[in-house]
């Protein structure tokens, strides 16, 4: 294994059975994290680039919910075949995950510094007053206003922003390899998610690895290293900001960077991508996006197309993606 | 038509929430949602309203079509003060003035399908030319939905589809005004084009003038003509949209327009804000905007800047003097 790599997907299909029918929320995707990477997971809601992220610490709720194939290898180990008692360690001490809703991840019953006492007693076999002192220098690290004051709130007493440190403070304070952020800064305005993002540059500068999961285009442009764009289930395409930005390869994303409004140009018209993402039971066969694909194929509703290397770091998966690359 | 005259006036507007104590509900202060806003909407046009959660952007909007009591100030439609009607006239102007919510699936009711969701206004003011069908049939089409769909439900509808709907209400009864609060916030990308294009197509078609109320600057600047920034309850920075979005003088509009990230550009880092919005309860002295401002001067603490006209918009801040 390349010591480069941190955490290996190879073949990742989570498969979900209701009552409307059996359908696969992530159907076969393959990717690398690299150690010290900001790697971006792009896609609109239902996409699956939630449950990818739940399904490595094996979060989904199962049943309905259910691991079909493939690996997940972090440091080596298959995450996706390790058992319970094993999970347990490696999750919030070498993976940790930050929520979109802080407030419906963290506890409203206990003070925030409990909160992060008990999760840092849980790991590591310290007394009490040491994990204070953890505790405190970490919402110290994250800029909240008046830490030691903090400690004996509850999170209702926090604004949005500042459960949102708390909440990276929590996943931080136990030095993890990976970050899992699940759409860190939706709920927050601009100007705070600027003061967030730039925590986030510095854990990378601690050669924390971050999953930074988002439906913003702009988001990932502004912190990622790496993209990695999501449609139905499927990986669609790969690349770094500049490449996807400059020359997307998937007309899904082509579409997308077209229709998405811009600070910098004024239009009277957008373009739009027509339809909608359709619901998990109903992909049409062959290409997932050929529905409200412009540049379909005959071909396109036949065959599914596989996520295929065109260059070293650009990967798609549309049978057409070599004629769009410059 | 008097067409240079703006369709909506709106002078030192106030809206205060009491905030109530104690078993005998004691009034012991007030959130100062909107405190003190002065603004015209032209005819045709739309004025984007953006700041950031709080702020009272929401209250404002909701307040020019008498969804919120005034506190003070006034509010004219057509030259007409609203606080100055009687009921029957509140009630013919209501149909000119109507509102397209964030969330559809909460601001459309579930028990009712498309058929009379959409015409239940024209029902209830009595202007049903022809069947109620054929209304619908006709708003479905203006909307870009599929006419069949009308004995449906909200909840058999994609997010996008469930806007349209929304949309198609608000202008069954031909209003001339409409407040749009977050109308493309809670859709997907993908989605959110077609539908601020379709507003954009209707306003042509109809004339119509937009409060258009958002968070997103990038769907602000491409949807509006105008554009008021608001803090705290205030209007900070107001006037056409190339000058307030691309040339922003007021040191709160030019931190919110660095914090929009911009895919293929990099940004100005250095423009981060620090801090958080204090409470419109407990607003700070003198200038709104001066605990956070990074470049405050002990003017600012002291003495609340006016409006003032500066290089083709209105401002309100310190660094600024009045164009002679």
């Amino acid at each position: 294994m390349n010591d480069g790599t941190l955490l290996k997907i190879r073949d990742l299909t989570v498969a979900f059975e209701t009552e409307e029918g059996a359908f696969n929320a992530v159907d076969r995707v393959s990717f690398d994290l690299n150690k010290g990477e900001i790697v971006g997971l792009v896609g609109e809601s239902g996409c699956g680039k939630s449950v990818t992220a739940l399904s490595l610490l094996r979060l989904i709720p199962i049943p309905p919910g259910r691991i079909a194939s493939g690996s997940a290898l972090f440091k080596g180990e298959d995450l996706l075949r390790a058992s319970v008692p094993r999970l347990r360690e490696i999750r919030g001490r070498a993976i940790s995950m930050i929520f979109q809703e802080p407030m419906a991840a963290l506890s409203p019953l206990h003070r925030i510094g409990d909160q992060m006492v008990e999760a840092l007693r849980f790991h590591e076999n310290i007394p009490r007053k040491a994990a204070e002192e953890i505790a405190l220098d970490w919402l110290r690290k994250v800029n909240i206003p008046g830490a030691e004051q903090r400690m004996t709130a509850y999170p209702f007493e926090l604004s949005g922003g500042m459960q949102q440190r708390v909440m990276i403070a929590m996943a931080l304070m136990m030095q993890p390899d990976l970050v899992i952020a699940d759409e860190p800064t939706t709920a927050l305005d601009v100007t705070v998610q600027a003061q967030i993002f730039e925590l986030i540059r510095e854990m990378r500068r601690r050669d924390t690895t971050i999953l930074l999961i988002t439906h913003d285009m702009g988001v990932v442009w502004e912190m990622c290293d790496r993209i990695l764009v999501m449609y139905a289930g499927r990986l669609a395409e790969e690349g770094r900001p500049q490449a996807i930005f400059s020359n997307p390869l998937h007309p899904y994303t082509q579409g997308l960077l077209r229709s998405m409004p811009r600070l910098d140009i004024r239009r009277k018209r957008l373009p739009a991508i027509a339809g909608s993402v359709p619901s998990p039971g109903d992909y049409p066969a062959g290409c997932r996006f050929r529905d409200r694909c412009p540049e379909a194929l005959d071909r396109c509703a036949l065959e599914l197309p596989e996520m295929a290397a065109l260059t070293d770091d650009r990967r798609a998966a549309c049978f057409r993606a070599r004629e769009y690359l410059k | 038509m008097k067409n240079d005259s703006p369709i909506l006036s709106v002078k030192d507007l106030k809206t205060w929430f009491p905030i109530r104590r104690g078993i005998l509900a004691r009034t012991v202060g007030y959130v100062r949602a909107v405190d003190g806003v002065s603004l015209d909407i032209d005819r045709g046009r739309t004025l984007g309203l953006v700041g950031e959660s709080g702020c009272g952007k929401t209250t404002l909007g909701r307040t020019l079509i008498g969804l919120e009591p005034i506190r003070s100030g006034t509010v004219c439609f057509e030259g007409k003060d609203l606080a100055a009607l009687d009921r029957a006239e509140v009630r013919r102007l209501r149909k000119r003035m109507q509102i397209i919510f964030q969330d559809p699936l909460s601001s459309l009711n579930p028990r009712m399908n498309v058929l009379d969701i959409v015409t239940e206004g024209l029902a209830a003011f009595q202007m049903l030319k022809k069947s109620r069908r054929e209304h619908a049939e006709e708003l479905m089409a203006d909307v870009g939905l599929d006419k069949d769909a009308i004995h449906s439900y909200p909840h058999e509808f994609s997010g996008g589809q469930r806007q349209r709907i929304s949309i198609a209400r608000a202008v069954s009864l031909k209003p001339d005004f409409i407040v749009c609060d977050e109308p493309v916030s809670s859709l997907d990308v993908s989605v959110q084009a077609q539908v601020m294009n379709l507003l954009m197509d209707l306003k042509e078609r109809y004339g119509l003038s937009y409060l258009f109320i958002s968070h997103d600057l990038s769907v602000v600047s491409n949807i509006s003509d105008q554009v008021a920034v608001m803090y705290l309850g205030k209007i900070m920075e107001f006037g056409d949209v190339e000058a307030v979005i691309g040339r922003p003088l007021h040191p709160y509009t030019r931190a919110l327009v660095a914090a929009v990230p911009i895919p293929g550009i990099h940004r100005d880092r250095r423009r981060i804000l620090h801090g958080e919005t204090p409470s419109p309860a407990d607003p700070p002295s003198g200038c709104p905007f001066h605990t956070r401002c990074p470049e405050v001067m002990p003017v600012c603490a002291r003495i609340e800047p006016d409006m003032i006209r500066c290089s083709g918009r209105q401002v309100r801040c310190h660094l600024y003097s009045p164009d002679s």
